[in-house]
């Protein structure tokens, strides 16, 4: 089991956003979370990944409680993520952002870097070369001299997750990654978050696009109100009431 | 590509002669010591530029290092006589641990609260060596600081300490790039374009931004260390709070994110009064108007200003660079290889779940 949440509880204010929500996943799973708007899910990703600290509750990863643990350290466990409104380095191009990715597994220090030692030199050129793998993985190289900001949605979306993946995770968070695309686009995502899976990653992804979640997760969370109120496969899960009555409204008979 | 390449060299055999003649075209000391006062300003804003250009953080403690900087300088080549090239070593060093040791516990903060700290401790500084008069001759400041020497070789001219000085400038530039073109560069950018994805990227962005600092601090120190040796005379009033306006000014108007950009703002500044002597006594408010002008009318500074020039008028005509083509195209690439190298062989091959989403979703519907 590579994440488990125990309890996981986070308030604001009055407001519980995630009421003492379990969750285990295994590796290499792909598993989706799912939930009407303000149902929690985001907040819960923001739990996981450190950029919130949980207000109780456990936190594992790959066995290890990390619960209020800060976003570089979990990155540096092996834990990526991406963001629902994607978050470039506009300023950097296409390859520097994914560079910046592979920071966290250099060693040169500054003195190195300004003196251009051998090590720097030796870091920064492998930095270049796997950067550039992982933007061949997304489909994308040919963009990377660009800046993001003249890239498309649906291809800045790939960049952003070439430099999550350019962090070595061994659990990659992915905050929507469907939003906003368009169905080619989806598919390819789809096509290409299995094959990330394939070759090791356990994915966690919240996500609204129903026919995404459907097609690719192994298996599949449920939130309302903060709490979980159903898990299991996608075929489970479409013929759950309970999942039914949170996405229709009361009355059972519709298709999620 | 090629053609601005081999304009590279006699470019730079034009500068280096031109920066070199600089000072005996020069027709008094006056404008020799000015030139040498620019050069101290071009080492602190392109430090400043670290910590507020690259990183984005508005900082006033740039005149603070300045000040320890210099007087650190004028107190160990005076009362305790060292040499020229230690006081340089230490002014860096001290201004380099206050730098780390006040960014430590104060880069937690940002924005309005971060330019109030900042500020505050530039005021600590001034008040600290007019207060301690003991050591720094309070008020009435520190005189008769030696002129820069190493070894026998005295620098007591204007035109010898030009030389001097535009070494380390170009020694301080070269660093700075140095440090723009490698790791902690685009770490300073990436937290100024998102400090929560920077982190997510496994940056401890507190200790990039300590490193930010530091850097600042120790040009600033370097500065403060020219600015002495070059004056021979410090006193609390050079590092009042219009200074640490002054050094915000340069890095604005010339352009902030920008090594060019710190560099040419630095020289802007300085001149910019001597050429506004004919005002009189409107050249405060000329100077004014002219500063908020440049920063309403040239977003980038004078830099960014050329530089988008030069990319639409000039380089196209000159260099005849084509528009970028259609795509190359993505090479099919063999993920097998990258993730078998990186994280081992695939544990699980599921040909279903390859598939694309629609059909499977397609079938249960």
């Amino acid at each position: 089991m590579i994440l488990e949440t125990v309890d996981l509880t986070k308030t604001f204010g009055g407001l519980t956003a995630v009421d003492a929500v379990d969750m285990q996943v295994e590796e290499q799973e792909i598993r989706a979370i799912i939930g009407p708007n303000g149902s929690g899910k985001s907040t819960m990703l923001n739990c996981i990944s450190g950029v919130y600290r949980p207000t109780s509750g456990v936190v594992k990863f790959k066995g290890e409680p990390v619960g209020g643990s800060a976003p570089h350290t979990l990155t540096r466990k092996g834990m990526g993520r991406t963001f629902q409104n994607i978050r470039m380095f506009n300023s950097l191009t296409v390859l520097q952002n994914v560079m910046v990715g592979r920071h966290c597994r250099t060693k040169d220090t500054l003195v190195e870097d300004i003196l251009g030692l051998p090590r720097c030199r030796r870091e920064e050129s492998q930095m270049r070369v796997k950067a550039l793998e992982y933007l061949e993985f997304m489909g994308i190289a040919s963009k990377k001299d660009m800046l993001p900001g003249s890239l498309s949605y649906g291809q800045r979306r790939m960049v952003e997750i070439a430099r999550a993946l350019a962090t070595e995770p061994r659990l990659l968070l992915l905050d929507e990654p469907a939003a906003g695309l368009s169905q080619t686009e989806a598919n390819e995502l789809a096509a290409a978050i299995c094959k990330i899976r394939d070759f090791g990653i356990t994915i966690v992804l919240v996500e609204h696009n129903m026919r995404f979640v459907m097609g690719i997760s192994d298996q599949i969370t449920v939130l309302d109100f903060g709490k979980k109120i159903a898990e299991g496969t996608p075929a489970d899960c479409r013929a759950d009431p309970r999942v039914i009555e949170c996405y229709l409204g009361g009355k059972v008979g519709g298709r999620a | 590509m090629r053609q601005r390449k081999s304009m590279l060299l006699p470019g730079l055999v034009l500068a280096a002669a031109f920066l070199i003649v600089l000072p005996l075209l020069m027709t008094t000391d006056y404008w020799r010591q000015l030139l040498n006062q620019a050069l101290v300003y071009i080492v602190i804003v392109v430090g400043y530029n670290f910590f507020t250009g690259d990183v984005g953080q508005l900082s006033m403690a740039q005149q603070g290092f300045f000040a320890i900087g210099a007087y650190t300088t004028a107190l160990l080549t005076t009362n305790a006589g060292w040499s020229w090239p230690a006081a340089l070593l230490s002014s860096m060093c001290v201004t380099g641990v206050v730098g780390a040791v006040v960014g430590i516990p104060t880069l937690r903060v940002r924005g309005q609260y971060l330019i109030m700290v900042t500020m505050a401790f530039s005021e600590i500084v001034r008040l600290v060596a007019i207060n301690w008069s003991s050591l720094t001759g309070g008020a009435s400041g520190v005189t008769k600081i030696p002129s820069p020497s190493i070894g026998g070789w005295e620098f007591d001219t204007k035109t010898s300490i030009y030389y001097l000085f535009l070494t380390i400038a170009i020694v301080m530039i070269l660093v700075a790039w140095r440090v723009r073109k490698t790791k902690y560069g685009r770490a300073f950018l990436a937290i100024r374009d998102g400090e929560l994805a920077a982190s997510v990227m496994g940056l401890n962005t507190t200790y990039v931004k300590v490193v930010a600092f530091f850097l600042s601090a120790v040009f600033a120190g370097v500065g403060g260390n020219m600015f002495a040796s070059s004056f021979n005379y410090i006193s609390p009033d050079t590092f009042g709070l219009s200074q640490t306006v002054l050094i915000l000014a340069m890095l604005l108007i010339g352009g902030e994110g920008s090594i060019a950009g710190a560099v040419v703002g630095a020289i802007i500044l300085t001149y910019l009064p001597e050429l506004l002597r004919f005002a009189h006594g409107y050249y405060m408010f000329v100077y004014g108007v002219l500063i908020v002008l440049i920063t309403l009318f040239l977003p980038g500074g004078v830099v960014g200003y050329a530089k988008r020039f030069w990319s639409r008028h000039i380089g196209p005509r000159v260099f005849k660079i084509p528009p970028p083509g259609p795509d190359a195209g993505d090479r099919p690439f063999d993920a097998q290889d990258l993730f078998t190298r990186s994280l081992g062989a695939p544990k699980k091959t599921d040909p279903a779940s390859t598939a694309p989403p629609v059909e499977r979703a397609g079938d249960a519907a």
